[in-house]
């Protein structure tokens, strides 16, 4: 085995192993964001559906500024702005400014899908329910949240699908997900591999969401 | 037995009177159908005395327990008076500053919220101070002894109430319909030893054992597992029956059951109707089919601008009405 062979087997190794690196870290970062935002969103959503009206106004307003700047903005935002104005943010690493931004994002996106969800149900089914001698928790609980979880389940897989492809925008601050790795190892060893490789990453990983996605659809197909 | 006893029900929505002074009562059997013109408060009047809208006065007693008494407010629309306040004597003086204003006071939270909006359509602010309510009728003013949620929802168990769009559950099966509160909703039943009170909700199996027996009732056995998208309206509304008569209702209202029907299903309802009403259920009916009210009816109340009108034997009332109203109503209806 000559030398030349023997260094590109090692990068070919290093390669995939730092590529493994923003593998995790992207995967991290989608189910991080997607643990935390789905029930904050549920919150925000309460928020905005709530008749208290500063708290309505509170999370229409925080919505409409979240929905309103581009996730990259905000993601430096929070990384740099606390610094700049003087606080002391030791305590938040760049990973943890992605993962604030990115389930704040998420959290208005999704409360939006809910409150449409919930705001779509008729009053002749909570009405149903009630004068069935159900209380308002079995009635929402009960009648309310399974009609809406049917209902928002496809516009939740397409907002789900671009959380994954928006996992990228985290190298604003330099966190190393996959895209960033790759690009990085393209320039040192002039290979255009690695960044296929990402791109057949994102195939397969979207792919799989869109399976899971029908299949959640089709166990409620026979109910209209 | 008297089972539903309604006396002097007022009803509002904001200032339009939608029920007037209704009074009437129910024995237990009786079959009581209300007819009249649309807009009439057919409709509220079932909402109301299912508690899905408040009444602002009056009483319901249901089952010899009185339910609601006498909510009463001011009369509506107020009169208030504002004045300018200039020295703290001039308060008792009535002034000519005096400016009277016609507040709407359809709920109570809503009364200051109706007065700071009086307030500021006035444009130079003169009048500060609200100093005295001058109510031409003067009314005593007693503030929601209206029941809370829990209570409402118990007594709420006594009625049953058939919608006009059914409001089936879409994402259950027919059976898990018909199952579904009974399995819920903790009812007060005596105990092995009959004699405490103890809540409970049944089991399933038990459940499962009356819906199929009200399924069969209504003739819907072989659709126990169908889904609601997949049976017909008439089959809906059948379903609809069965699941308010799995909560053993004392009284089964209906709101215009045939009339999101095609004409070709009414009948399939209105026989399920006719055979409950052989089994002894009492039952309030709202419905435009005036010849089904006259078949099935002990009692009818003709019910126009928010007003009892006529109310009597059914055939009576239907065939020789005495008032006016009720007379061009029956042409109108008869002649179609
Ligand atoms: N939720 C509501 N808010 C405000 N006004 C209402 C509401 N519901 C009904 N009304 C008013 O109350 C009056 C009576 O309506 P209701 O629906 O009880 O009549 P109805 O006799 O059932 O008529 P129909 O035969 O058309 O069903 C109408 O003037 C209607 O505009
Ligand atoms: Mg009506």
């Amino acid at each position: 085995m000559n030398i030349l062979a023997l260094v590109e087997k090692l990068s070919f190794l290093e390669i995939i192993g730092r590529l493994g690196e923003g593998f995790l870290s992207t995967l991290a970062i989608f189910g991080l964001t997607l643990v935390l935002a789905l029930p904050l969103g549920l919150l925000v959503a309460f928020g905005s559906m709530s008749r208290f009206k500063p708290i309505k106004w509170l999370s229409r307003t925080l919505v409409w500024i979240i929905r309103g700047t581009p996730l990259i903005l905000q993601i430096i935002v929070i990384f740099y702005g606390p610094g700049l104005i003087g606080w002391d943010t030791s305590f938040l690493s760049r990973f943890g400014a992605v993962i604030l931004a990115f389930t704040i994002n998420y959290a208005a996106y999704f409360s939006e899908i809910y409150r449409g969800g919930i705001e779509s149900m008729p009053k002749g089914q909570y009405e149903a329910a009630y004068l069935l001698g159900m209380t308002k928790y079995q009635a929402f609980t009960k009648v309310i949240i399974p009609q809406v979880y049917k209902r928002i389940l496809p516009p939740m897989g397409n907002e789900i699908i671009t959380l994954v492809k928006d996992t990228s925008l985290a190298r604003v601050i330099a966190v190393g997900e996959i895209i960033m790795v790759a690009e990085e190892m393209s320039n040192v060893y002039a290979l255009v591999w690695p960044l296929l490789f990402t791109g057949f990453f994102y195939l397969a990983f979207n792919g799989m969401l869109t399976l899971l996605f029908s299949y959640l659809e089709k166990r409620n197909s026979r109910w209209a | 037995m008297k089972v539903l006893e309604v006396k002097g029900v007022n009803k509002y929505f904001g200032s339009n009177h939608v029920l007037k002074d209704v009074s009437f009562s129910m024995e237990k059997g009786e079959v009581l159908a209300i007819i009249g013109s649309s807009g009439g408060g057919k409709t509220t009047l079932l909402r109301s005395l299912t508690f899905l809208e408040r009444i602002q006065k009056g009483t319901i007693e249901i089952g010899g327990e009185s339910i609601i008494t006498d909510i009463e407010k001011e009369k509506k629309p107020s009169k208030y008076i504002w004045k300018e306040i200039e020295s703290k004597k001039s308060k008792n003086n009535k002034d000519d500053n005096a400016v009277e204003l016609e507040v709407d006071l359809s709920s109570t939270n809503k009364k200051t919220c109706a007065i700071c909006n009086k307030l500021n359509s006035i444009k130079n602010h003169k009048f500060k101070k609200l100093v005295k309510i001058e109510d031409k009728e003067p009314t005593t003013v007693t503030l929601s002894s209206y029941p809370k949620d829990k209570e409402l929802r118990e007594k709420r168990l006594k009625m049953g109430l058939v919608f006009q769009e059914f409001n089936l559950f879409p994402h259950k099966t027919v059976v898990q319909n018909l199952m579904m509160a009974p399995m819920l909703v903790k009812k007060s039943m005596s105990d092995d030893s009959g004699i405490n009170v103890v809540k409970v909700a049944i089991t399933e199996e038990q459940a499962r054992e009356k819906a199929l027996e009200v399924l069969e009732q209504v003739g819907l056995s072989d659709k126990a597992d169908a889904y609601p998208c997949e049976i017909s309206g008439g089959q809906k509304q059948r379903v609809a029956i069965a699941r308010a008569l799995c909560m053993n209702p004392e009284i089964l209202c209906f709101d215009e059951p045939t009339s999101a029907l095609d004409p070709e299903l009414t009948g399939e309802v209105l026989k399920v109707i006719s055979s409950l009403k052989d089994t002894g259920v009492t039952m309030l009916i709202v419905t435009h089919e005036i010849m089904f009210a006259r078949e099935i009816a002990d009692t009818v109340i003709f019910l126009d601008g928010g007003r009892i009108l006529e109310m009597g034997d059914a055939k009576t009332v239907i065939d020789n009405p005495t008032e006016e109203r009720t007379k061009e109503f029956m042409n109108k209806i008869l002649k179609g």
